[in-house]
């Protein structure tokens, strides 16, 4: 397996191939940078979390169309030209096994994505330190992440692209298959999961409604306070996500899109504000003597997820302290917030489908492999 | 010992029967033509031993270890038995953006050379094959001759003791012929034992201690290559189509003389003759317009033995 992981890299650092992905991969990064850079707000400059948060979703748009494509590209030419050439042959004759070969050879090609990887990050450091923001290692490691991340669903496509070059001979034809088998796997599987979440969300929602439920008032509430438009739309939220987690559990891009998909975490800061006043006689009644208030308090509470009803509470209550009555105002203000968590912690939260991605990785892999070790190689 | 043992091996590609039960053994030392027209299964043979295709039934043996069993290659052995053979293949290429010493130098660290051992043993092959000079040239640049004794040089980076070649003369001109046989001759010589395919008669000739014959996926004839030579001639024989100027008479001679027209002639004979006919018709005072011989070719002998045999 050695001896085919240096065949590899040796090959592929004297290859035109290896050098054009990889300079393709840096000047992606250029209009990222761009792309980011000018979508700054006036007045201040980009945080590092804001920065990053672009760049994710810069980045895997990036990735949907151009790294995927490259990636299975290289796959799906990597065993079908090495046997028309005929150097499959040379290789195979000297004493390796043939599982050997290919994984040290899948291995090679991972290397050289992974130093790819490697450049990336650091142009994206750069990028970012030009941008005049200060590079902590926390800006570093989340770089790294996201980057590793990409690589892991690279990893994928290659395997993909593997399988194509083990079943189609021509290597035009095969990068043509796996160009279909592209738009198949991460353009038509989730525009129809899609499809079916919106069938699925309107059929609940004319359970719910009724079958006029489009032609109901736009005001039109139910007992949960939520109009049919806005009762659907959060089905379908729900059932796409619930459906892309379920039935697309192939598709590399949707389950790094999840798995990227946490990167800021919704929370919820109450604001209270108390002032007490002593109470005062004021003709035949009395009444809070505004003038000279005892103490004021102000505290702040967080919590997960959204405010949870009204934004604004305020008004005063009567309290009895050292037996002396006492008015108390009092305000309360809700906030929701999205505090920026990093990459670490969206894989955290989204573990599981780093393993659905690693577990397809492994799938494809273990058939490219078992079609490699029983085919002939002629 | 056997260094190749073959028995009854079969090999279908989809509906195309390539290895009809073939049986060959490969004793150590000799020089082992294998001849046969094309797409009698002499490449699906090669392809067998060295693991790179599966047949569906037969045994192999190299070196006396069974590498293969019914569908199943032994992988530890055969990765054994491969440290002591060097192939070179037919219609291959190396990889066209390395140089000859890179080449060598990273398949001999397959069978783990040492660096300077295979540094010095490249140097020597290259050398030996007259690539020294474009040690350093990448291999995309080459000519198809040095194309093929890069080939070569790399079937004979482990010093080998058994080298199979698939038809390493093809496309050759007769100097590269010649030259490779010489090489042949100083390898068998050193004590490998060679085993080459060819659909030419004409390169298993003068180096060749014995020729087996495989048409239809079956070993046909095993034996030495005068006596198969002889035996093909005496089965098809040349064919020469003569046309003089005036009618020439041909009582004097054994061959089959057909008279197509008064000056034109068709003649069988079991050697080249054109020398003879020649004198014959300038003895008789007649020229000759026309001359031409046609020597069967080996296929058209081949399939002639497979249609005698039914």
């Amino acid at each position: 397996m050695i001896w085919g992981l240096k065949l590899e890299i040796k090959k592929s650092i004297r290859t035109k191939k290896f050098w054009a992905i990889l300079i393709i991969m840096l000047l992606l990064y250029i209009p990222t940078l761009y792309t980011i850079k000018t979508g700054q707000p006036y007045g201040r400059e980009l945080t590092a979390s804001e920065i990053i948060a672009a760049l994710v979703s810069v980045t895997l748009q990036l990735t949907k169309f151009f790294i995927t494509i490259l990636a299975i590209a290289l796959g799906a030419t990597a065993i079908n030209a090495e046997i028309n050439e005929g150097t499959l042959r040379v290789a195979i004759s000297k004493p390796i096994s043939r599982l050997g070969y290919i994984a040290g050879k899948f291995l090679g090609h991972v290397v050289m994505l992974f130093i790819a990887t490697l450049l990336a990050v650091i142009v994206t450091l750069v990028g970012i330190a030009m941008m005049g923001v200060d590079i902590t290692s926390g800006l570093v490691w989340d770089v790294l992440l996201l980057n590793l991340s990409i690589l892991v669903a690279m990893m994928e496509f290659l395997a993909l692209g593997y399988i194509v070059s083990l079943f189609v001979r021509s290597t035009s034809t095969a990068i043509g298959v796996a160009i279909v088998i592209l738009f198949l796997v991460s353009l038509l599987s989730p525009v129809l999961v899609e499809y079916f979440a919106h069938s699925k969300a309107e059929e609940l929602t004319r359970e719910k409604f009724g079958p006029n439920w489009e032609k109901m008032d736009f005001s039109y509430s139910n007992e949960s306070g939520k109009s049919p438009y806005e009762y659907m739309n959060s089905q379908y939220n729900r059932l796409v996500n619930e459906y892309k987690r379920k039935y697309l559990f192939f598709d590399p891009i949707t389950q790094l899109n999840i798995l990227l998909g946490n990167l800021t975490k919704t929370i919820h800061v109450t604001v209270t504000n108390e002032t007490y006043y002593p109470v005062k006689k004021k003709g035949p009644g009395i009444m809070p003597d505004y003038e000279h208030p005892i103490k004021s308090n102000v505290t702040n509470t967080t919590g997960e997820g959204p405010c949870h009803g009204a934004d604004f509470e305020g008004g005063t209550r009567t309290e009895i302290i050292n037996g002396t009555y006492v008015v108390v105002m009092y305000e309360k203000r809700c906030y929701t917030m999205e505090v920026y968590q990093g990459v670490g912690y969206s894989i955290k939260k989204n573990l599981d489908r780093l393993g659905v991605m690693i577990g397809m990785l492994l799938l494809y892999l273990s058939v490219g492999f078992y079609r490699f070790l029983r085919m002939d190689l002629r | 010992m056997a260094m190749i043992k073959v028995e009854n091996l079969v090999k279908t590609y989809k509906n195309v029967k390539a290895l009809d039960g073939l049986n060959l053994e490969v004793k150590k030392g000799q020089i082992y033509g294998f001849l046969g027209p094309n797409g009698a299964g002499k490449s699906t043979t090669i392809l067998s031993i060295l693991g790179l295709i599966y047949p569906q039934k037969g045994r192999i043996e190299l070196f006396g270890q069974e590498v293969f069993r019914d569908g199943k290659f032994n992988e530890k052995q055969l990765v054994e038995a491969k440290k002591r053979v060097g192939y070179m293949p037919e219609h291959a290429t190396l990889w066209d953006f390395l140089t000859p010493l890179q080449t060598l130098d990273i398949l001999g660290e397959s069978f783990g050379i040492p660096k300077n051992e295979r540094l010095k043993r490249a140097r020597e092959l290259l050398e030996m094959l007259n690539l020294w000079e474009v040690r350093n040239v990448k291999i995309g640049k080459f000519s198809k001759g040095m194309r093929q004794r890069m080939l070569l040089a790399q079937a004979l980076i482990n010093d080998p003791e058994l080298l199979i070649l698939d038809e390493p003369m093809t496309g050759l001109d007769p100097k590269g012929i010649a030259e490779f046989k010489d090489i042949i001759r100083e390898q068998s010589k050193a004590g490998k034992t060679l085993f080459f395919s060819s659909h030419i008669l004409a390169h298993v000739e003068e180096v060749c201690d014995t020729v087996g014959v495989i048409v239809r996926g079956k070993l046909r004839v095993e034996d030495s290559i005068d006596n198969i030579k002889r035996e093909f001639l005496k089965r098809a024989g040349y064919l020469i189509l003569l046309e003089t100027d005036k009618p020439v008479n041909f009582d004097s001679v054994e061959w089959q003389v057909e008279k197509v027209s008064p000056t034109k002639y068709k003649i069988k004979a079991p050697e080249d003759v054109r020398a003879q006919i020649n004198e014959i018709v300038w003895s008789q005072g007649a020229k000759i317009l026309q001359l031409m011989v046609r020597v069967p070719s080996l296929e058209e002998i081949f399939l002639k033995m497979v249609e005698e045999e039914g």
